[in-house]
């Protein structure tokens, strides 16, 4: 039988990643469906636009060309744009795929998110995922990662890089 | 000319013609011209927004020329990809990388045989309307000015290699080249339908209505007898009326995710057989990376402005590949502190798509909500056979100037010879693969048993007189080239066939 993806889905993810049974995944298990935008946001709540921000200094951490850091390129603000454009159906399933990455690592970090984890922890967290060899945890931070990837490389600071290369886009 | 958006349409209005067509993408387009030039009034309705809405990026195009905004289907067989079907005054067209094959002769004989012997569609009898078509979309090989070292880095390759291939055909007489043809070309270059076949049928009299989504088919004393729609504001979605169209003749042109989904919306499903949303195809396809010690610079060039194919491989169809910034980011798998490290190195990067006919099918129907439900499963070949085109792919990249190859293949790593990239390959399984498609059709099939098909040879549903399909929903079988020529060439095939 086939499906889209779904709650199930997502919690037999959960439940394949080894932090099955965690108390804090399990305790936060039913207040994910659907908590209200954070003060200024227009979807997020202020967790889940936490969380990406987290994740996008995780992803594209500061220093290096260009200097940027994901978090300091605000890509929480877009993702929050991303999701208030989409369906109903299709933000909350996103949202839901947010609080899921933002509790996993609560059984091997003392019950911490991953919102609240130093830099270091959160790189190594997030490499993890990338690579796991569960594919429904691997595409779930996949899929993340390139919605934000998409304001990353379109932020002004970002652009004076791509912009050579393209002819009707990115800049130009 | 008559192209109206959703502020033409507030409140409830009500038309009379003698066509009306759901869909204006390559299908509804080519219906609508043939109609429109036979004297018939139509009126083409189309969900999408009346005027294209472009920007270089996922979440603006899913938002506004995607249908399902995006659809992403966790296969049942393990895995996950999206499927891609354009949304808007031109459909598919407008996002698609404009390439246009012709339907292989094997598969239209194929289709004779599904139609009992019909050869109405046989290739002898398509051929004067490709002709026709691709004179009216102006498709023309890939020129040299444009073709950019990613795609030649695929010609040399396949040369070098003795394996068949060159430059596309495209419809493309004004592409300067930028490669972002699947966000929308920015420049006009491309010769989508919302530039020829529509404002051909407009200049006959066809009016297309944007923004407006059909959730009704008419059905009275057995027949089709209109559609009934909602029209909304292209950036809110807020209703803003109701639309009616009655007419003689009912197309449903909405491509072979939107038409089923609409059957099974509007109720039909039960009618018209069991094949409503049945036996979809979506040619899944995967990606080879190659990186190179000079400059290539993707996006300098024709999208997808090169092929090959390996006779021992049928079925199997790579072609080059652009992607923006953001999913190549996302493919090289870099975290952290050496994330960055992406960003130069996207300029030598060369890339080639693997697309494969597949043996693998799936499903569409609706959700409560209206939204569509779509299922896949894959087939073991199908595995085997992508696998094989990316080692092939690897082995054209290396020859025509890459220095390494990878893919977006989970635990394949990065390798300096087709060996060793054939032998990481080789043990990986359909839920590494990061797999794509973007040609979903035969989910409303052409045939002469009702019993597996929806339409018979005229277009025409089995179960419901006055309601027709045109559009890649019909092919009967997988393709293995991209649909959009063919898909308006058997649209104004089933059409001309109505107005004689």
């Amino acid at each position: 039988m086939t499906r889209r993806i779904t709650r199930r889905h997502v919690l037999a993810a959960m439940g394949d990643v080894p932090v099955v049974g965690a108390l804090g995944a399990g305790a936060t298990a039913w207040q994910w469906w659907d908590r209200p935008p954070g003060d200024g946001l227009l979807s997020l709540s202020s967790d889940e636009h936490a969380f990406v921000q987290a994740l996008a200094e995780a992803w594209l951490p500061p220093g290096g060309e260009p200097a940027i850091s994901g978090a300091e390129a605000r890509l929480g603000d877009f993702f929050d744009d991303v999701v208030a454009a989409m369906s109903d159906e299709q933000a909350v399933e996103l949202k839901l795929l947010l609080q899921l990455l933002d509790d996993l690592p609560r059984a091997t970090h003392w019950g911490r998110p991953f919102r609240a984890l130093e830099l270091e922890a959160r790189i190594a967290q997030l490499d993890g995922w990338v690579h796991h060899d569960q594919w429904l945890l691997r595409n779930a931070a996949v899929a993340v990662l390139a919605l934000i990837g998409g304001g990353y490389t379109t932020h002004p600071d970002v652009l004076p890089m791509l912009s050579p290369w393209f002819k009707c886009a990115y800049g130009r | 000319m008559t192209l109206r958006d959703w502020q033409a349409a507030r409140g409830d209005t009500e038309h009379d013609v003698d066509v009306v067509i759901v869909g204006s993408g390559p299908g509804g387009a080519a219906t609508a011209r043939v109609f429109a030039e036979a004297g018939a009034s139509v009126m083409v309705l189309e969900e999408g927004p009346a005027r294209p809405n472009f920007r270089p990026n996922f979440a603006h195009t899913n938002r506004y020329h995607m249908q399902e905004g995006g659809a992403m289907v966790a296969a049942s067989s393990g895995g996950m990809m999206p499927i891609a079907a354009g949304r808007g005054v031109g459909g598919g067209s407008l996002v698609n990388s404009a390439i246009c094959f012709r339907t292989p002769d094997h598969v239209l004989d194929g289709w004779v045989d599904r139609l009992a012997g019909d050869r109405r569609y046989a290739p002898e009898r398509l051929a004067p309307v490709f002709d026709e078509i691709e004179a009216l979309i102006q498709v023309e090989t890939t020129p040299d000015a444009v073709a950019g070292e990613n795609n030649r880095i695929v010609v040399r390759g396949a040369q070098a290699l003795g394996l068949p291939g060159g430059m596309v055909r495209r419809n493309t007489p004004g592409c300067n080249g930028c490669g972002i043809c699947n966000f929308g070309c920015p420049v006009g270059g491309k010769a989508s339908v919302d530039r020829n076949l529509l404002p051909m049928a407009m200049a006959r009299g066809a009016i297309v209505q944007g923004d407006a989504k059909v959730d009704t088919i008419l059905v009275d004393d057995d027949r089709a007898r209109g559609v009934v729609g909602t029209v909304h504001h292209p950036d809110t979605r807020e209703p803003i009326g109701r639309l009616t169209v009655r007419a003689a003749k009912v197309f449903v042109c909405a491509g072979g995710i939107g038409t089923p989904r609409l059957l099974h919306h509007a109720g039909l499903a039960p009618r018209l057989g069991p094949a409503v949303g049945e036996h979809l195809h979506v040619h899944p396809g995967n990606a080879v990376l190659g990186i190179c010690d000079h400059p290539v610079r993707m996006w300098s060039g024709a999208t997808q402005g090169a092929y090959f194919e390996d006779p021992a491989l049928p079925g199997v169809l790579p072609h080059t590949l652009t992607a923006p910034p953001a999913a190549l980011m996302v493919v090289l798998g870099k975290v952290g502190h050496e994330a960055k490290s992406m960003l130069p190195l996207m300029e030598r990067l060369c890339g080639c798509v693997v697309m494969i006919s597949d043996k693998g099918h799936g499903s569409v129907s609706a959700r409560g909500s209206g939204r569509a439900h779509i299922g896949y499963r894959f087939d073991p070949s199908d595995v085997d056979r992508i696998k094989a085109g990316m080692i092939r792919t690897a082995e054209v990249l290396l020859a025509g100037g890459a220095s390494q190859v990878l893919g977006p293949v989970h635990g394949l790593g990065t390798h300096r010879s087709v060996d060793s990239f054939a032998a990481a390959i080789a043990d990986r399984t359909i839920t590494d693969f990061n797999l794509y498609a973007s040609h979903p059709m035969g989910s409303c099939r052409m045939g002469a048993d009702p019993a597996d098909s929806v339409v018979g040879p005229t277009g025409e549903a089995h179960g419901l007189p006055g309601l027709y399909l045109a559009d890649s929903s019909v092919f009967p079988t997988s393709l293995g080239v991209n649909p959009q020529l063919t898909t308006m060439t058997m649209a104004t095939a089933i059409a001309r066939g109505l107005t004689r």
